[in-house]
């Protein structure tokens, strides 16, 4: 495992090996999930976000990601200031 | 300006025309199957420079000349593909490698391809005209109209397969006829992608994206194909069943290698593209079923199964984020081309249809043993030939018989068991059907003929 570091705001990207992960509000919480769409794995940082419902249209086929959709691809985050770390497993 | 039809009569192709009649990757070979993707055996020695200036018109491709013309030209477009061994390269395989895609060989192919497409392509002009004030209202009601009716009608490909006596054969047949495109899915679009044309460009990357796996092989649509020719005991390798590709078949293909490389034909193809999206979930849903009845459950399905699901997207993805955009963007006037891509596909996969049942009722007959001419052959012209002589699969263009005087001579029009004809019998091919026949013991004597030469009189 190792843990890995990125801004805490609304849609903060990083990028680490083969794997993205996106910061998203839920609830008025950030958390950070896996940037893959539940159908083919497209990338939701690329979708567009709807504010009201707080879910992800996909830009590959334009499939909703709903909150309880992005819920399954959370990671164990922790935020400290304004900086969130995200524990992920090693590459490979 | 150059002109394909002042080249043509200028006699400057004929030097250029006879180094490809001599050229080494279109020399035949000796084998039902082709040993590597860099042999593809394409008989020019019987056509003249000339024959490039005739266009095979629709009542004559399924024709020995449209045969020949359609697989130099699928064998021109796919010196884009490159394909490599799947192990090693042998000594031979290092050769043939260099040899298909030689540069000066590439270049004498590409000098001859406006001819050879014009001659392959002209009967869609024949055939198709669209005119008048097309608006997308028309274009999306017409759509919804041949798609309606196309969806109401069970496939006749599936029945006619599912009521052979050889429905095994017949089913292998039919993938291999899809083979020359699906063996390498999407090259046609990846030849549509390089250059920088606006939003619609993104569009048909997301599309194209599908196609090619996510950078998954075990996902990459070619590579789902491979599996299912394995999973019904076929060989997976590259064109191994070139030999057995109709005219119609390899035409097919071919259009999508023109639209996307002629870049004027662009509207065209978002046309033809969206048609063939639209129409495979309902085709592959009946077409993987019927796999599965033949070879068993276990059969690895999953091409057709995948896209029964992906191409509904890519079917609103064609119509949505490409025709739509590109109507909006630079008017109605461009709808014509679309709907000439719809029409052309729609006719060329009809065209299709109706060659490979012809050559399946063929085969039916050849395999059931009924395909015996009618009335006594005369056997005095038959020739004789060492084992292993081998009569390429090709088109006869008039009703022909083989019989054997002497020996064992294995006949076959693409079941890929190939039926053994032995002393005194013969089979009559149907005009426009394809037939290769390989001698299996030494000494046979032969006679290939047109029916009307080989009739015994009085
Ligand atoms: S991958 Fe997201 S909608 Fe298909
Ligand atoms: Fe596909
Ligand atoms: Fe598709």
């Amino acid at each position: 495992m190792r843990v890995v570091e990125l801004p805490a705001r609304h849609w903060a990207q990083v990028r680490t090996g083969d794997e993205r992960y996106l910061c998203v509000r839920q609830g008025g919480v950030l958390t950070v999930i896996l940037d893959r769409c539940k159908h083919r794995g497209g990338p939701l940082s690329k979708g567009t976000w709807d504010e009201k419902t707080e879910s992800i249209t996909c830009p590959w086929h334009e499939l909703i990601n709903s909150p309880r959709d992005l819920c399954r691809r959370k990671v164990p985050s922790v935020r400290v200031g304004n900086v969130l770390r995200i524990v992920i497993p090693d590459e490979g | 300006m150059l002109k394909t039809a002042d080249l043509l009569s200028s006699r400057a192709l004929a030097p250029l025309w006879q180094g490809l009649q001599a050229s080494s990757p279109y020399q035949p070979t000796q084998a039902w199957l082709l040993d590597s993707p860099y042999r593809r055996p394409t008989d020019l020695s019987t056509l003249p420079v000339e024959a490039l200036s005739e266009p095979v018109r629709l009542g004559q491709l399924f024709t020995q000349r449209s045969l020949v013309l359609n697989r130099l030209l699928f064998n021109i477009y796919e010196q884009n593909n490159l394909y490599l061994p799947q192990a090693r390269f042998s000594e031979a395989d290092t050769e043939a490698f260099h040899r298909f895609y030689a540069p000066d060989f590439m270049a004498a192919n590409a000098f001859v391809r406006p001819a050879v497409e014009r001659a392959c392509f002209q009967l869609l002009d024949d055939e198709l005209t669209v005119d008048g004030p097309w608006t997308m209202e028309h274009l999306e009601a017409y759509c919804q109209k041949l798609l309606t009716d196309f969806e109401a009608t069970p496939s006749e490909v599936c029945r006619r397969v599912d009521q052979a006596a050889f429905p095994k054969q017949a089913a292998r047949m039919f993938l291999i006829q899809v083979a020359p495109d699906f063996l390498s899915e999407a090259s046609q679009m990846a030849r549509a992608l390089p250059g920088n044309f606006g939003p619609v460009h993104s569009e048909l990357t997301k599309i194209f994206i599908d196609e090619f796996g996510y950078g998954v092989f075990q996902h990459k649509h070619s590579t789902l194909f491979e599996r299912t020719l394995e999973s019904v005991g076929l060989n997976s390798r590259v064109h191994a069943y070139y030999y057995w590709y109709l005219p119609s078949s390899l035409l097919m293909t071919s259009y999508f290698h023109w639209i996307t490389s002629n870049k004027p034909r662009w509207f065209e193809y978002v046309g033809a593209l969206y048609w063939i999206e639209a129409v495979v979930p309902h085709f592959n849903r009946q077409f993987s079923k019927l796999l599965k009845a033949q070879f068993g459950q276990d059969t690895d399905t999953e091409y057709f199964d995948e896209h029964v699901g992906i191409d509904l997207h890519h079917r609103r993805m064609a119509l949505d984020k490409l025709i739509r955009p590109t109507v909006q963007l630079y008017g109605d006037s461009v709808i014509p081309a679309m709907v000439r891509g719809i029409e052309a596909s729609r006719l060329l996969g009809d065209l299709a249809e109706r060659d490979f049942f012809a050559q399946m009722d063929f085969c039916e007959a050849l395999h059931g043993g009924k395909a015996a001419p009618e009335g006594p052959v005369d056997l005095a012209g038959a020739a004789e030939h060492p084992k292993g002589w081998f009569l390429e699969p090709r088109v006869c263009d008039v009703e022909t018989v083989l019989a054997v005087a002497a020996g064992e001579v294995e006949v076959d029009g693409g079941y890929l068991t190939p039926r053994v004809l032995r002393t005194g019998e013969a089979v009559a091919i149907p005009a426009g059907r394809m037939v290769g026949a390989r001698v299996a013991s030494e000494g046979a004597r032969l006679l290939f003929r047109p029916r009307g030469e080989a009739a015994a009189r009085g």
